[in-house]
């Protein structure tokens, strides 16, 4: 028998071989991985959890539909967990890492087809090991004009897996799961479910309209185990004729009146995109490591972020959004909103750079990575309503929870519209086991004070899932049980994912 | 007729970006690789650039696979064991001359 370092929960070893031998007959020797050296990507981490609780038994790699069936059925036949990931780069997250020791990873990167693109009505449809470079290429090569909306690490990561996690970009698409229409998901017994009007033999509108008829399931399959999405239909972009980035700063003391100037212009569709509000301390990652500035203990002072900060161009808050279409449409559009900004004290400075907001793949914002260095980060993830005195609050919090840990307050909101995603990164250095155990500890404080005063939180890495979800109360979590039991009786789909057990 | 005819352009747009890509089972080239992830960081000053530096292909081929501080791991389902001992190969012997300034 062979000895298996890492196994399921509740799984003997002769069990476990009996199932990985069922896998290795249906997807062949080379993409079932045991070996300890071979599963050792997926454990790479950012968080600052111990590896151990996250250590894969095995990973599978079928690259077809079937397949994925045919897997789910043998995981119920032998009680064996799997955790989907899709380009498993989701980073600050969990990666590609399972929620709990021992479940084996479903790594969907082999299915990578970009199925369909309809130029005319501007959609695609993809499997999830598609990243967003390999959709580029492939719109680049046929010369369709057709944008897509990516998150920070968009040329390594792709479509599926961030819209599943409720992930937002940075074009008018932002909202990326509000772009999905329609999906193909293997249930927990085999069975293929295709949503909207994708039941239809030969729907010829399965990715134009969400909804088909009866309830709108969609939502069901994102950030939850109830379901493995093997494909996912994409709303894209038309290439707009132009676009200007603008930056409008603000310092601390108007952090009020820039929200609630920024807050209708959203609204009211004036500043079209997802742009983004980056306070000094992120911003100043883009030129500067830590060290660089400060050596001593505790979070770097504020003053000196400040004065780093205007040495490269950057104020307090920084708002970064972009306007598009033809240059009368801009020209009219930059008046309305330079102005209004300007009467409310903002500094607007057009013509900038933001290579997530006109289409163009990028890595640079893993600057921010260097910040500390040592590899930990993790991102803590509010919603703020897009209301000035909301937001005061939020940063005022944070940043005091943040600096009695010794870290550096970092903000980059998403201007979602009538919310904020108020995404915040904690940064630490993974390789100092104490300073790995104080941002572990500032995370859950900072859980446990945003819950209290009602500032809910969207998304959370593994390690922190059933904490969040208590924090959304008991019916919550019993309604997710309910569905849970009758879609995967076995609980053998992603145990624990979002709190779902 | 104007009408008709775009229709069938259309069509013909449809029917083209409708090929279906197949699965990237075919072995891709080190700089297919090298472009599509390592560039971003490694020529950018991100990460530490690479190309000019003779890194010994092991380091490079454990550096991927475990990853290191900030730099992420990458899986054999998204590098296979021939390719990245390709790319290693290929790195070990490239002159800086391809580095962005």
């Amino acid at each position: 028998m062979t000895n298996y370092s890492v196994l399921p929960s509740g799984i003997d070893t002769g069990t476990f071989e009996q199932a990985i031998r069922a896998l290795r007959q249906l997807l062949g020797n080379d993409r079932v991985l045991t070996d300890p050296s071979r599963l050792a990507p997926y454990g790479k981490i950012m968080l600052p959890l111990d590896d151990a609780d996250h250590a894969a038994s095995c990973a599978v790699l079928p690259d077809s539909v079937e397949q994925v069936q045919g897997i789910l059925k043998i995981c119920n036949q032998y009680r064996l967990p799997v955790w989907p990931v899709s380009t498993g780069r989701n980073f600050g997250y969990g990666s590609a890492a399972p929620g709990t020791r021992g479940q084996m990873v479903l790594d969907l990167k082999h299915m990578n087809r970009i199925i369909e693109v309809d130029e005319h009505l501007c959609t695609a449809l993809v499997e999830p090991g598609v990243t967003y470079k390999q959709l580029q290429d492939h719109l680049k090569e046929h010369n369709i004009p057709l944008w897509l909306s990516f998150p920070a690490p968009g040329p390594i990561a792709g479509p599926v897996g961030n819209t599943l996690e409720r992930g937002e970009g940075n074009t008018p698409y932002g909202d990326h799961f509000n772009n999905a229409c329609g999906m193909e998901v293997v249930l927990a017994n085999g069975e293929v479910l295709r949503t909207g009007t994708g039941g239809l033999a030969n729907s010829n509108s399965w990715q134009v309209f969400k909804y088909g008829f009866g309830p709108y399931l969609d939502g069901l399959f994102t950030q939850s185990n109830f379901g493995v999405v093997t494909k996912l239909g994409l709303w894209l972009m038309p290439a707009p004729a132009g676009h200007r980035t603008v930056l409008v700063q603000y310092d601390e003391d108007q952090l009020e009146a820039a929200i609630d100037t920024l807050a209708p212009l959203r609204i009211a569709g004036h500043i079209p995109n997802v742009g983004v509000m980056a306070n000094a301390a992120i911003a100043l990652t883009s030129a500067k490591r830590r060290d660089e500035i400060y050596q001593g203990p505790g979070a770097v002072p504020q003053e000196l972020i400040r004065e780093e900060a205007r040495k490269i161009g950057l104020a307090d808050w920084n708002i970064i959004f972009t306007l598009y279409g033809n240059e009368e449409q801009i020209a009219a559009d930059y008046k309305l909103v330079s102005q209004t900004f300007e009467r409310s004290g903002g500094r607007v400075i057009p013509d900038v750079h933001d290579p997530s907001q006109v289409n163009q793949l990028s890595l640079d914002a893993f600057r921010l990575y260097n910040w500390r260095g040592g590899g930990g980060s993790m991102w803590f993830s509010p919603i703020c309503p897009a209301r000035g005195r909301n937001f005061v609050e939020q940063t005022r919090l944070a940043r005091a929870i943040y600096e009695e840990f010794g870290f550096d307050y970092m903000s980059a909101p998403a201007l979602s519209g009538r919310a904020l995603h108020h995404v915040m990164p904690l940064e630490y250095d993974r390789t100092d086991a104490q300073e790995t155990r104080r941002a572990h500890a500032c995370f859950e404080t900072l859980m446990d004070e945003f819950a209290k005063r009602g500032h809910a939180v969207y998304r959370t890495g593994i390690g922190y899932m059933d904490k969040l979800a208590d924090s959304y109360g008991p019916v919550k979590r019993e309604v997710n049980q309910a569905i849970k039991l009758a879609l995967d009786p076995h609980g053998i789909i992603a145990p624990g994912k979002s709190g779902i057990h | 007729m104007p009408k008709h005819s775009s229709t069938t352009v259309w069509l013909a747009a449809l029917l083209l970006a409708g090929l279906h890509s197949p699965v990237q089972a075919e072995q891709r080239s080190a700089q297919q690789n090298w472009q599509n992830s390592c560039v971003y960081c490694h020529t950018t000053g991100v990460g530490p650039d690479l190309l000019g530096r003779q890194l010994p292909e092991q380091m490079t081929v454990l550096l991927v696979r475990h990853g290191w501080r900030q730099m992420p791991a990458f899986r054999d389902s998204e590098i296979s064991d021939t390719e990245l001992t390709e790319l290693a190969r290929w790195l070990a012997t490239q002159p800086a001359t391809e580095t962005l300034p």
